[in-house]
């Protein structure tokens, strides 16, 4: 459909436009001057995405037209609060470089995905490759020698002069696993109840995959000290499974097993115990454990309902709000007006992706949608919860819009997977179907599938 | 630069921003609803004579559309599902893998569900128990609709 592509290309100018905006507008903030490289700026964002556009174009024609404007937006209003930090903040000089140059990686991976992957059902072949990359990548920064530890979790790897955080691919990989394991098999998850009182619970052998899950989250949270992600892949994997078998008690279940693996880790680990204190009071120790949500809100605070405007805050105070916290610089400076500016961008990706799912025809792809779209809306809500205090800080990245590398390359990965599905969606399906043939007058081409 | 300019062109941000998300949902919107239209135009199928006197029912595929006009003989027993050894498979995620069958029974023809998850409809009403098929009746199964004749 033409005209879904040329709306894409619209909405991608105007996303242009917005980004070029605000860059302009943190550098009048700022130094009262327009930026002497506004143009070459707008002519690279808008660059990188016309290429990804025309890639789309080419390969998934048909595919959903309000993704990828969407990341353009978060991707870019991201890459704009990084570069007005950097100039605040002294040994953030070389972020806006190094994210543009992952920009770049990420677009590039975004288009090699879309062409290794003609059909999303190609996937479902790989099923155990998937599983088994994904778990290595899991545990990869526990190996010695090549893994890492930085501010206090064991995430990273670091192999030559390359450092990146695999657990961002591996999400990827888990979420493609589990999405063929129940395309497989959830009618038999289906089946089997356990009736304990008005409430049917799965067959205990039927739960494997829950505490597999559950088994997997809590090596993250033990071994790597990252809540975040051990959260986001039990809490998708619950999603997953309550949307394959429709059976309601697998959300009981999984609220059961996180609420008991919460109340022992805040027993059993410090840093566990660290992240509810400060939580519930981070005035207790307002220069120390809790100095960074002390300074969030404070920034929150300052930006009111419309902010100070661009450049004009003072979010450079929270340390590292161009990762974590970036949500609190936008807070800051476009005020509750643009940070929930964020959040509908956030709600609007998670709604595409859950009308592609809607929209696609066999088990594998509209599981792996949900998947994708589980995702990004559990990661947004992890990490915008933590920073204004609706659950406790869990370290992690928003999509698209912080500073890192393995997270902006791995989710423009994850949405060129899900565009690949809203294009296999959109296609005519193939129906195991043996015909007598045509009746009279009738057309059995495609009868415009829009 | 005064800071009401500023103030002007930051509301003039916030206000292009909402503008993009108003129009990021229509384009959604508008494909939600390009979706059914695509139904309305289908082909309208082949339609049949009278009431059958012996075994010789036929369905044809309303929708979807892809399928349009399709007719299948149905004998003494059409199985539909999504198993490969069904007579009629569907591939489709709201169709069990031995959703219905049609059989020929006592002179006419009967539709049953046989066990499917999402029900069996006929004429937009599901059915419980076997029912007897007119001509021109409509059986529903998952998003495919068959027309009796």
């Amino acid at each position: 459909m033409r005209s879904r592509r040329n709306h894409e290309l619209a909405l991608l100018a105007v996303a242009a436009g917005i980004t070029a905006g605000a860059y302009a507008l943190a550098s009048l903030g700022r130094t009262a001057s327009i930026p002497a490289d506004l143009l070459p700026f707008l002519g690279v964002v808008f660059g990188l995405l016309l290429l990804a556009h025309l890639v789309i174009r080419r390969v998934a024609p048909q595919a959903d037209p309000t993704i990828l404007p969407i990341v353009a937006l978060l991707n870019g209003l991201g890459y704009v609060f990084i570069a007005r930090l950097s100039n605040d903040i002294s040994d953030a000089s070389s972020l806006p470089g190094q994210q543009a140059t992952w920009t770049a990686v990420g677009v590039a991976a975004f288009t090699a995905t879309l062409i290794a992957v003609p059909r999303i059902k190609v996937l479902d072949k790989y099923r155990y490759l998937a599983a088994i990359t994904g778990l290595v990548l899991l545990v990869m920064p526990l190996l010695p020698v090549i893994g890492r530890e930085f501010n206090g979790a064991r995430i990273w790897v670091s192999i030559g002069p390359i450092n990146f955080q695999p657990g961002e691919f591996a999400k990827l990989a888990l979420a493609v696993f589990v999405a063929s394991y129940l395309a497989e098999k959830r009618e038999i998850l289906q089946e089997g109840r356990v009736n304990i009182g008005p409430l049917d619970f799965p067959e205990p052998k039927h739960l494997a995959p829950v505490l597999l899950a559950w088994g997997a989250s809590l090596v993250v949270m033990v071994a790597e000290k990252d809540l975040g992600s051990s959260l986001l892949i039990f809490l998708v994997v619950v999603v997953m499974l309550w949307v394959a078998t429709a059976r309601f008690s697998y959300l009981l279940t999984g609220a059961g097993l996180f609420i008991a693996g919460s109340w022992v880790a805040s027993k059993q680990f410090g840093h566990v115990q660290d992240r509810l204190d400060i939580w519930l009071d981070p005035f207790s120790d307002p220069n120390g454990k809790g100095f960074q949500p002390v300074e969030a809100s404070f920034a929150l605070a300052n930006g009111g309902l419309t902010g100070t405007g661009p450049g004009r805050g003072e979010p450079y105070r929270i340390p590292e709000v161009e990762t974590d916290f970036i949500f609190a610089a936008i807070g800051e400076e476009l005020g509750l007006v643009g940070s929930v500016g964020i959040l509908v961008a956030f709600v609007v990706m998670v709604t595409s992706g859950l009308r592609i799912a809607i929209g696609t025809r066999d088990d594998f792809g509209k599981l792996l949608a949900t998947a994708l779209s589980a995702l990004l809306g559990i990661q947004a809500f992890i990490i915008i919860g933590g920073v204004i205090r609706v659950v406790p800080l869990t370290g992690i990245t928003l999509p698209f819009v912080s500073y890192g590398g393995s997270s902006l390359v791995a989710n423009y990965v994850l949405v060129a997977l899900l565009i690949r599905i809203s294009q296999d969606g959109a296609r005519r399906p193939d129906i195991g179907i043996e015909l007598d043939g045509p009746a009279q007058g009738g057309d059995t081409e495609m009868a415009g599938v829009t | 630069m005064s800071d009401a300019v500023l103030t002007l062109l930051k509301f003039g941000l916030l206000v292009v921003l909402y503008g993009f998300f108003a129009w990021v949902l229509w384009s959604g919107y508008n494909q939600l609803r390009a979706a059914p239209a695509a139904v309305n135009e289908a082909p309208a199928p082949a339609r049949f004579g009278s009431a059958t006197k012996s075994a010789q029912g036929q369905v044809v595929i309303l929708e979807p559309p892809e399928l349009a006009g399709a007719v299948m003989t149905i004998g003494d027993e059409l199985s539909i599902g999504r198993a490969a050894a069904c007579t009629l498979t569907l591939d489709d995620t709201y169709v069990s893998q031995q959703h219905a069958s049609i059989v020929w029974r006592d002179r006419q023809y009967l539709a049953t569900d046989t066990g499917s998850t999402n029900g069996t409809f006929v004429n937009r009403e599901r059915i419980t128990s076997p029912v007897v098929l007119r001509t021109g009746d409509r059986v529903q199964i998952g998003s495919t609709v068959l027309e009796f004749s």
